[in-house]
């Protein structure tokens, strides 16, 4: 194992901590002497008549504490490090003292007089000075401690108990009898640290509050707290508490829930710290792209085409006001193309985006660093059960930076959907179509070779493929094969989840938006890193945004007509945090909800070292779910790998034997927005039986696939562990425990202000208007009046583009 | 009519009348817990409108002898905050709804307020009314003069809405 990255040496605070320490001996120890001797030798002339300081009683008693105290003492400086609880049960002590001395002042009964240097006083006017040594004491002892564990584990973020935590729970999550981990659980909780703080996520203090409740918890089942627990106990306590009684119901439901929310948010931040970290790459047969041998060769053949976007930020808007004749709120797959469409009708149009810009010639191989420059708070978005999460891009681009770029045309039988009496959506089916096709052209979708050379695409892809093959689902009506996707000249690096930094995902950020500014000098304004918090108006006119910075500043950003773009979720909070459309925003969401089903092989199969999503199957007549083939590099795959424990420590060490399927299902419409909970942005949403079945017959059809294809065992992600190989496939359905087994969740957020001529149920009328506002439209995935069932990248952008008609 | 009558008005009757008009508007609140931006300024409108209404009013009616006298700050609370708030709030959350259910259901609110006011402060008190004899015979008659307020705003509102046309009427008044 290699030495933690923690200091040897004694920092200068904890220095300073052993000096105060040094003091503190010195005075207990003559305070043992002041105590004792009146018992022994008599009471000085000035104290003779307080009898109870010679009574041997008290002596006994006041030596015994003094003296526990200096002995404490004693062993915090010999090491201030290996004894710091016991450092901390010294403050602790103190505390209660402090309290106890408070309490009898207040409520000593017995308070009589005592004469003290010729005076008379009472009892109780003597305990506040007592109090306030202890106190002082207590504070600071408190505060050198504090300062002297900052500085040694030279924190950013966590406080030196999460730190803690989160060191116990790496020592027991990352591990395994066969092979230890690379690097020590210091370096794996430091690791953490350091990418917390710079997280630029708001919601992160959850992982705190997470952080803290796993050290609390063993509390509450009269254990110590898992800091203090020995390795093999907080292991077996662990195991028995959040996963044994989570997974056979042993704990109540409505425990259950935050136990399992725990558990996972404490063991994904162990991942982040061990599986993000290069010194573990060799140990799970992983390379980065630019160490790859192909690499200089694929680089050079394809130079990059990138162009430069103006964007005003924080710092560089100076004043109060901006205005605009179209403001878009958003600048994700739905904005961007609107704003192309406008911009080319002659508008002036400014996209406010609530995440940063962030520059592709910039983007790293670190998955850490780019999700928290691309993701914020989109990676942390969960469903009030914490049992779904839904995942989106938060930056210039929107989700069209970290997506697959996998595209597919709205299905016809969704258009029918969307057009029949129940939804009555009111679109113009031609002209969506026209609309959609010069979207293909505009956003360069490609495929077979112009896309990725087959050299390029996921390797799993093709065992996937191959398994299809031998099932014979790869024959027409059935679809298998690769997808079609806006990416040119793929490399293969196998980071389309966290960026492409080689301009080869044409997305928003590196196709539409430059040359759109390029192509029209100054009708295209870009605010980045400015979040929209309200609309105002006056009766059915909107007349200005509030967009608020990240250091707090406020700004008016005025114009003739708003467009709210900012996705399914972010837009219909911004409706009913603006008290628009109160009765229809943020119901009606819906997803494509996935769930990943890893296959593990004998031989080496490097599935990461290839284009992310390659491959796809769609069976005829349509069942509602289509698959496709997923792979990760190490962090985010880990996250997805599933196991506990040894379980899914030595699952990782098979991640180059490894690949994955992600099954999408469209859902039902009844899931919704809220802005209640903790954050102000709950989704509330629990599968429909439908819903859960579609999923499970899915899964066990993608499980039959991988075994065809000669995996050894294919693995749900699941919160119990269970691996299935040809002998017990059939078996599936009946071993899932439910949907809070299943490991949930999405990317594909819809719905939410759908369009529907029925003002009952949708948010935007025909025109993709707000009911009852005449300049205030809505133009993202949340006026998708149900769930496509296929990535919505086209569809959406479609909506982009069939909205310039209306708003121009 | 319209003399003096017995009359409590102490703080602590003022501050049980609040509470009282505070529960009712929670009933009130509840069904619709925001009001529509683009409805704010008809919301303002009838607020406006029915306080300065409803305050002269109370007090013309009593110089005319056809209403009881309230006391200035009781027609100022009442006014202002049943009236005025809690009574255009309930137009707004009833909305949609038929209009003899919107008008019965501003009567009954207005004679659970008026009756409040009525135990506690010992307002609201005419005996007999006209010819219509009883402890609570005014108090009915006042009320179901209150189950014209949905009717009488959505007048108003289609008028100012026919004057401005950025006025934006609320749908289904």
């Amino acid at each position: 194992m290699n030495r933690s990255m923690l200091p040897q040496k004694y920092t200068a605070k904890e220095k300073r901590l052993k000096g105060f320490l040094d003091f503190l001996v010195i005075l207990y120890g003559l305070a043992i002497f002041v105590y004792f001797l009146p018992g022994v030798i008599g009471l000085p002339p000035g104290l003779s008549r307080i009898r109870f300081i010679s009574d041997p009683a008290f002596v006994n008693n006041s030596v015994i504490k003094i003296g526990l105290c200096f002995l404490i003492c004693i062993i915090g400086v010999a090491d201030v490090r290996r004894f710091r609880p016991v450092i901390q049960f010294f403050i602790i002590g103190n505390a209660i003292s402090v309290i106890t001395g408070a309490l009898l002042y207040f409520y000593a009964r017995d308070n009589y007089i005592i004469v003290l240097f010729g005076h008379n006083t009472t009892i109780r006017s003597i305990l506040p000075y007592s109090v306030l040594l202890d106190g002082c004491i207590m504070i600071v002892l408190w505060r050198l401690h504090r300062g002297a564990q900052r500085s040694y584990y030279g924190l950013a973020y966590l406080t030196p108990a999460q730190y803690r935590t989160l060191t116990a729970l790496a020592e027991v999550v990352i591990r395994s009898d066969n092979k230890e981990a690379v690097i020590p659980a210091e370096d794996i909780a430091r690791n953490v640290d350091e990418y917390l703080a710079r997280f630029e996520a708001k919601t992160k203090w959850i992982t705190r509050l997470a952080l803290t409740a796993l050290n609390i918890y063993p509390v509450v089942n009269f254990k110590p707290p898992l800091t203090m627990m020995f390795k093999e106990e907080r292991l077996s306590f662990l195991k028995r508490r959040f996963y044994r009684d989570v997974q056979f119901s042993l704990a109540p439901a409505w425990l259950a829930v935050y136990l399992q929310a725990m558990i996972r948010m404490g063991k994904q931040l162990c991942f982040m710290g061990y599986y993000n970290d290069p010194r573990v790459f060799d140990s799970i047969g992983y390379q980065v792209f630019s160490k790859r041998p192909q690499y200089r060769e694929r680089v050079k053949e394809s130079p990059d085409p990138r162009k430069p976007l103006q964007v005003m930020t924080e710092s560089t808007v100076y004043t109060d006001e901006i205005s605009a004749e179209i403001v878009i709120i958003g600048s994700g797959a739905g904005a961007s193309i609107l704003a192309h469409g406008l911009v080319n009708e002659g508008r002036h149009v400014l996209l406010v985006e609530r995440g940063n810009y962030e520059d592709p010639q910039t983007f790293t191989e670190n998955e850490m660093e780019m999700i928290s420059r691309l993701y914020a708070d989109g990676a942390l978005q969960l469903s009030r059960d914490f049992r779904f999460q839904v995942i989106q891009g938060s930056c210039v681009g929107g989700s069209t930076v970290v997506n697959n770029a996998v595209c597919f045309d709205t299905p016809d039988a969704v258009l029918d959907r969307w057009c029949g009496s129940e939804l009555d959506s009111g679109i113009d089916r031609q002209r969506f179509r026209e609309c959609q096709r010069e979207v293909n052209l505009l956003v360069g979708v490609r495929h077979g070779d112009p896309m990725a050379l087959p050299s390029r695409l996921n390797p799993g892809g093709k065992l996937f493929i191959d398994g299809c093959a031998r099932l014979g689902l790869d024959i027409p009506p059935d679809q298998a094969t690769s997808v079609s996707a806006n990416i040119k000249n793929c490399l293969g690096c196998g980071y389309c989840n966290i960026g492409c930094a080689y301009g080869k995902k044409l997305s928003m950020l590196t196709t539409i938006l430059p040359e759109t500014q390029a192509n029209t000098k100054g009708k295209l304004d870009i605010l980045a890193g400015c979040e929209v918090i309200r609309l105002k108006g006056s009766g059915p006119t909107i007349t200005q945004a509030i967009g608020r910075f990240a250091d707090g500043r406020k700004i008016v950003i005025k114009g003739n007509k708003f467009v709210v773009s900012a996705g399914a979720v972010s837009s219909s909070i911004l409706l009913l945090n603006s008290a628009i459309a109160v009765s229809t925003a943020g119901k009606r969401l819906c997803f494509n909800m996935g769930s990943p089903m890893s296959a593990k092989f004998p031989q080496v199969i490097d599935s990461y070292a290839g284009l992310q999503i390659s491959h796809y199957l769609e069976l005829s007549p349509n069942r509602g779910y289509v698959y496709e083939t997923w792979y990760n590099p190490p962090m985010f795959q880990a996250v997805a790998m599933p196991g506990w424990f040894e379980d899914h420590y030595e699952n990782m060490l098979n991640y180059n034997r490894t690949t994955c399927v992600g099954v999408l299902v469209g859902t039902e419409s009844n899931a919704s927005v809220h802005t209640t909970g903790l954050t102000g942005r709950e989704i509330r949403y629990v599968p429909t039986p439908g819903d859960y079945a579609k999923m499970i017959e899915a899964l066990t059809l993608a499980g039959r696939i991988f075994l065809e294809a000669g995996a050894e065992f294919v693995m749900p992600d699941t919160f119990g562990y269970y691996k299935f190989d040809k002998s017990n496939i059939d078996k599936f359905g009946l071993t899932i425990k439910g949907p809070g087994d299943l490991s949930l969740g999405t990317g594909h957020p819809q719905g939410g202000n759908v369009m529907s001529r029925n003002p009952a149920i949708g948010t935007v009328n025909e025109e993709m208007k707000v009911y009852g506002y005449n300049n205030l439209y809505v133009a993202d995935a949340s006026v998708i009046p149900s769930a496509l069932g296929v990535n919505p990248q086209i569809t959406t952008m479609t909506f982009g583009k069939y909205a310039v008609e209306f708003i121009k | 009519m319209g003399n003096q009558v017995d009359t409590h008005l102490t703080t602590g009757s003022y501050l049980l009348v609040l509470l009282i008009y505070l529960l009712v508007f929670l009933l009130v609140w509840y069904p619709r817990r925001t009001i529509e931006l683009n409805e704010r300024n008809a919301f303002t409108l009838l607020f406006i409108f029915w306080f300065v209404v409803i305050f002269t009013g109370n007090y013309l009616g009593y110089l005319a002898g056809v209403m009881s006298f309230l006391p200035w700050l009781d027609n100022f609370m009442h006014s202002l905050l049943w009236v005025g708030i809690a009574l255009t709030w309930l137009y707004f959350s009833t909305l949609g709804l038929p209009w003899y259910y919107r008008c019965f259901l501003s009567g009954m609110y207005s004679f659970i307020i008026k009756y409040a006011e009525h135990t506690i402060l010992g307002t609201w008190t005419v005996d007999p009314y006209f010819s219509f004899t009883g402890p609570y015979a005014y108090i009915i008659i006042m009320a179901l003069v209150d189950c014209l307020y949905p009717p009488v705003s959505d007048l108003l509102l289609k008028l100012v809405s026919k004057r401005f046309t950025s006025f934006y009427l609320p749908q289904n008044s």
